[in-house]
């Protein structure tokens, strides 16, 4: 295969850090806007987003294989309607020989092995990981991160310097709760939010796993009606108005 | 070699520790059209450069994504090329940048 590579932003490659993707400058026109600070993502692309982060590192964890560099500048949009896929897979590494494994079976790494320091970015960092272990929940965590990013407008988990994030990761669990009570967020997203960042990786949910919560439930209705047009037909006909839950709901007993 | 791949004077000529830098490509025969008509090329990659001398970083790579092979959620690898002074991996090219773009 014959390739013609255009240049990349010269900028970019005085720094001998920087190995994120960097596409030729001509084509930032071809790019979605940014949004301003406090702004949302369209519920629908969100709701993209979050699914094919899942479904991306969930293809990878059953390949035996962990990402271990999940951040946003390594999730790539395909179009507005936001199918993303991963890329940079450089960090990633084959899970160990079933030896290694926590209480649950799950394959797990000794932070030890990486020469480079702890694998991820600060504020991407699974607590677990400052403990000495990495396994796929670590990829998962991550994942939570960036999901909390889409779905709330503060900075739940973007702490400076070592120090703030460790207090941030802290306070996690009361933060989910205010927001709960106070009815910011809906409360399919926090159980969402709660299941991927949970303190405890044994306790997190798997990739695989948070696919089916009940977050996703009105994507796949969708989808299985897009498939099955006959059968949207019917079911509208017998729900007459199928809203999905929106809005603040009643706390749980 | 050098017909193979035209790699940009830039990044012939930056320290040898820049790893991974990655690039917009299209074949050459329709880069010999007009390079001013490139947002009009329906065949596009994006292409991760690796001076040879990080070889092993390349192939770790380029494994890698073969086991993400089959999801549309990662990022297709359609070959890696190798020339004398560099190894290339060959990327689907997603035009609308990342999440890190939007958000």
């Amino acid at each position: 295969m014959a390739l013609y590579m255009t240049g990349s932003d010269p900028a970019a490659m005085k720094s001998p850090s920087t190995t994120t993707t960097h596409i030729d400058p001509c084509f930032r026109g071809g790019r979605l806007s940014k949004l301003d600070v406090g702004q949302l993502l369209p519920e629908m692309e969100q709701e993209n987003i979050v699914h094919g982060m899942l479904a991306g590192i969930s293809a990878l964890h059953s390949a035996g294989v962990v990402h271990l560099d999940i951040k946003k500048d390594n999730l790539l949009l395909i179009r507005d309607t936001g199918l993303v896929k991963w890329c940079d897979l450089g960090e990633a590494r084959e899970l160990p020989e079933l030896e290694d494994e926590d209480s649950h079976g799950r394959s797990v790494f000794d932070t030890d092995e990486f020469e480079g320091g702890m694998p991820y970015v600060l504020s991407r960092r699974a607590p677990e990981i400052r403990n000495g272990l990495v396994s796929t929940l670590s990829d998962v965590w991550a994942v939570g991160t960036i999901a909390a990013e889409l779905f709330t407008p503060w900075n739940l988990l973007l702490g400076l310097d070592e120090t703030e994030q460790l207090k941030l990761i802290e306070a996690l669990p009361k933060a989910l709760e205010s927001l709960h009570q106070a009815g910011e967020i809906e409360p399919l997203k926090i159980e969402l939010l709660e299941a991927l960042l949970c303190s405890d990786p044994e306790a997190r949910s798997s990739a695989q796993a948070a696919l089916s919560m009940p977050y996703f439930e009105a994507k796949r209705e969708r989808e299985a009606a897009a498939t099955t047009p006959q059968r949207k037909v019917l079911k509208a006909r017998r729900t007459p108005k199928g809203t999905p839950k929106l809005g603040p709901a009643p706390l749980p007993a | 070699m050098s017909s193979l791949l035209t790699i940009p004077e830039h990044v012939r000529t930056s320290p040898a520790g820049v790893a991974g830098v990655v690039l917009h490509a299209r074949p050459q025969e329709t880069a010999k059209d007009g390079a001013e008509t490139l947002p009009g090329s329906s065949i596009e990659f994006a292409v991760k450069i690796f001076r040879s001398s990080q070889l092993n970083d390349a192939e770790h790579e380029a494994k890698m994504l073969r086991c993400g092979e089959g999801s549309r959620h990662i990022v297709t690898l359609h070959e890696v090329v190798y020339t004398l002074d560099w190894v290339c991996l060959v990327l689907e090219f997603c035009p609308n940048g990342s999440l890190h773009d939007r958000l």
